[in-house]
């Protein structure tokens, strides 16, 4: 059977990258004892996998993954066994058992929402946020520099952003509502698009982005 | 610390997980009267796979009313963040700045880390020397062991642990409150702290009757604390598995060794201590792999027993079992097969030396028979990379030495091919590897000059001329400065803290990582302070003459010493001291080994 659960991430632990939160989890698991599948092969591991990763450094509400066990569990003894084992910074909500043949939730991830907040190096207004949002959101192209195979390549990430609410701007601190799309070959880089959009006004920002949730096409799932 | 602030920091380097803490165990308390930094001079991943410090951490927590924090070198990025934001140098637990510690300890395991110690000071706003510290400074101490020759770092510790640290750091901490207590002093603590067994306090090396400093031992390693709750790291690390520590000492005797010279005499916990520190460890941190650590697991007297008890048992939980540090002639042929089975770990051997004559020189007694058969093993066993370590520089060592290990390599090539293709595993990887040998005090070899520089490069290109067209032979080749920075270090004097002084101003960090490693920079501070390389490697010392470390009595005596280099010089070995007393000890400490 499998389980599907989301973990949220807050704290000092944003900073594990998606790599090692692989082996946490892991980790959290083998000490709740729980009857994990493994793979084949010669360097057996858990089979666990997740809808996307997380970047380094951002915190979330909602990072699904699912895990293939050996045994019938409900959710809520995996949420518990697990939760008593997950290190600070890290706890599970919203567990589900699921069908071994439901569709990866990789395959089904479609969006997801951003709570982004912005500290700058000197007092902002409410209009020059509005203005610098405005100007790159009304344009067909927001150009950042991706890292590809190939070296760095010049993209345009404009068709990924749904869309960009400046919720509140107060001082040096700014935060937005952002929402965009999310899919298995990649989606919307969030920090980057606040950099195309508010470098002009400051460099040197300190931008913190939360993954408030994420949004499947299966109605399964939230 | 602010957390914007912390987060502004943390966004400005690579890998911020080194800073944050918050792992699995790690110890939190809300109230503590001392406040104690364990501090480790290299960065994160290497600090963590300490295993002393993962005792002395569980020990320190453990006593009532003192807090034990972690604080390892800030990486360059991490010191330019920190220096550009005006911050002072963090603990992980509570991100308490280090200044505000009333205990600093730190943990030197290799002379080459210095350089970071006073990084670590440098961004609490520590001076350096001891002497400039006034009664507000932290108390700050030392220990690992390198401390068996203290010198060249005496000038910036208050007090220096030689030997065990499980129940000595104890008693300093002990002492340190009943002074606080007391409304004591620094320099009464200090007078307390130098009746200590295994303490040196530099200030009053020859006052008072504090003219030679015994090493501390832990005899009883069976009832010593151990790790407790191993910290689980949220980032990959060295050593990233539980770690037991089978047993502590080594009775073997190679003369080129001082780890085999200052941890005696051997003391083994029991096999059904071990088997439940394992489990224990496993069931508390989720690992999958285990480690069984000493200087020499395959003399573990119960090792046949115990392998495959912690196999079974790890094998049900899906935990393979790594053997680190096997003497070739260790006897694990059956545990060789099923080690395979379930994860496959590196095997390597250490031959050491390229030819019998200079093997019995170092008293490295394996035969080339020995190693054959342990390869030979290995490969029916399903292993088809082995790793081969020698070192260049030897005393003693000729041409036919080095040429030696060439042979040696294609022998166990050979070993390899002999097999038919069926039973031998695909893809033949011999990784030679040749260090530079450093002569280390309290060894036999103490009083041996350093082959320079040019010589050693002479040495490697013979060797891989003999290596060419090896069949599945790599060679590893390194050639560096850094040893020679070692062999100064490690039998260094005083004169060399104010040279680590220059060499830290001129931006010396990290100096046994590469890429960071600035020989012309550490050739400059040498200069500076009007000393030479030379004279503390390159030098051959006469065995009568007085040396840096006279002060520090390890147990071992300078006699025996003396008496093994004077074997080596004739090729004569000595006997493994599980067959027979060997007579390292004086009369005066018998009583400690009980093989004696």
């Amino acid at each position: 059977m499998k389980i599907i659960a989301a973990y949220h991430k807050a704290g000092a632990i944003a900073y594990t990258s998606h790599l090692d939160v692989q082996r946490t989890l892991q980790r959290a698991f083998r000490r709740a004892d729980l009857p994990l599948s493994y793979s084949q092969g010669f360097n057996p591991h858990p089979l666990v996998s997740f809808a996307t990763a997380l970047a380094t450094g951002y915190t979330s509400d909602q990072e699904w993954f699912e895990v293939k066990l050996s045994q019938e569990m409900t959710a809520e003894e995996f949420m518990e066994r697990v939760n008593a084992q997950m290190p600070k910074g890290m706890w599970l909500s919203d567990a589900f058992t699921a069908a071994d043949e439901m569709e990866t939730l990789s395959k089904l991830v479609q969006s997801a929402r951003y709570d982004v907040t912005v500290h700058f190096s000197h007092e902002v207004t409410q209009e020059d946020i509005n203005a610098a949002v405005e100007k790159a959101l009304d344009s067909q192209e927001i150009m950042i520099m991706k890292k590809t195979k190939g070296g760095m390549k010049n993209t345009n990430i404009r068709p990924q952003v749904m869309s960009v609410v400046v919720k509140q701007v107060e001082n040096t601190v700014a935060r937005f509502d952002i929402l965009g799309e999310l899919t298995v070959t990649g989606g919307l880089r969030v920090e980057p698009l606040l950099h195309a959009m508010l470098d002009g006004i400051d460099p040197e920002m300190l931008i913190l982005v939360h993954r408030a949730a994420m949004y499947f096409e299966d109605a399964r799932l939230p | 610390m602010d957390k914007v602030i912390l987060d502004k920091l943390l966004h400005q380097v690579e890998k911020p997980t080194r800073y944050v803490g918050g792992e699995w165990n790690m110890v939190e308390k809300s109230e503590a009267g001392t406040h104690f930094a364990l501090c480790f001079p290299d960065v994160y991943e290497i600090g963590m796979s300490h295993l002393g410090s993962k005792i002395l951490y569980n020990i320190l927590n453990g006593m009532d009313d003192v807090y034990c924090e972690r604080v390892y070198a800030p990486w360059t990025d991490m010191e330019k963040a920190l220096r550009d934001n005006g911050q002072p140098l963090f603990s992980l637990e509570t991100k308490r700045s280090l200044r505000d510690f009333d205990i600093i300890g730190f943990s030197l395991l290799y002379e080459m880390c210095y350089t970071n110690i006073l990084t670590m000071l440098d961004l609490a706003g520590i001076p350096f020397f001891a002497c400039e510290r006034g009664e507000d400074m932290p108390l700050i101490f030392c220990g690992g062991p390198c401390t068996v020759n203290p010198e060249p770092i005496a000038p910036f510790m208050d007090a220096i642990v030689i030997g065990d640290g499980e129940d000595v750091d104890a008693e300093i901490v002990r002492e340190y409150r009943k002074a606080k207590a007391e409304g004591r002093s620094k320099d009464e603590l200090l007078q307390r702290l130098a009746k200590l067994e295994g303490v040196y306090v530099p200030k009053l090396l020859g006052v008072d009757g504090h003219d030679v400093i015994t090493r501390r031992i832990c005899k009883d390693l069976e009832h010593a604390e151990y790790i407790g709750k191993q910290l689980v790291p949220h980032m990959g690390i060295v050593h990233d598995r539980v770690a037991i520590e089978v047993m502590r000492g080594c009775t073997r005797g190679c003369r080129f060794c001082q780890a085999g010279y200052i941890y005696r005499p051997v003391r083994q916990r029991s096999k059904e201590l071990l088997l439940k520190q394992a489990k224990e460890l496993v069931d508390c941190t989720g690992y999958d792999e285990v480690s069984l650590l000493s200087l020499s697991t395959g003399d573990y007297s119960q090792l046949h027993e115990l392998l495959p008890q912690v196999m079974d048992c790890m094998e049900q939980k899906r935990v393979s079992v790594a053997l680190p540090s096997l003497r070739i002639d260790s006897i694990l042929k059956d545990d060789l097969e099923r080690m395979q089975q379930v994860r496959k770990t590196g095997l390597t051997f250490a031959p050491e030396a390229g030819t019998q004559r200079l093997r019995d020189v170092i008293n490295k007694n394996v035969t080339e028979e020995d190693l054959l058969r342990a390869v030979g093993d290995a490969f029916e066993a399903g292993w088809s990379s082995v790793k081969l370590y020698f070192m260049l520089g030897l005393p003693t060592e000729t041409d036919e030495d080095i040429l030696g290990i060439a042979d040696l390599a294609r022998k166990v090539s050979a070993v390899y091919y002999a097999m038919p293709k069926e039973k031998r595993q695909m893809g033949l990887r011999i990784s030679v590897s040749a260090s530079t040998f450093v002569p280390k005090p309290f060894t036999p070899f103490q009083w041996v000059p350093q082959c320079s520089l040019e010589e050693i490069r002479r040495k490697q290109m013979l060797l891989k001329n003999a290596l060419k067209g090896a069949r599945g032979v790599e060679y590893h080749c390194h050639l560096s400065q850094l040893s020679v920075l070692e062999a100064c270090f490690s039998r260094g004097d005083r004169r060399l803290a104010d040279v680590l002084v220059s060499a830290y101003g001129k931006g010396c960090r990290f100096d046994s990582w590469d890429e960071h490693f600035k020989p012309q920079m550490w050739a400059e501070a040498f200069e500076e302070n009007g000393v030479t390389m030379e004279e503390y490697a390159n030098r051959e010392r006469s065995v009568d003459e007085p040396l840096p470390w006279d002060h520090i009595d390890i147990v071992v005596t300078k006699d025996y010493l003396k008496k093994e280099y004077e074997k080596a010089l004739q090729g004569t070995t000595t006997d493994d001291c599980r067959k027979k007393c060997n007579g390292c000890f004086a009369k005066r400490y018998e009583d400690y080994c009980s093989l004696s």
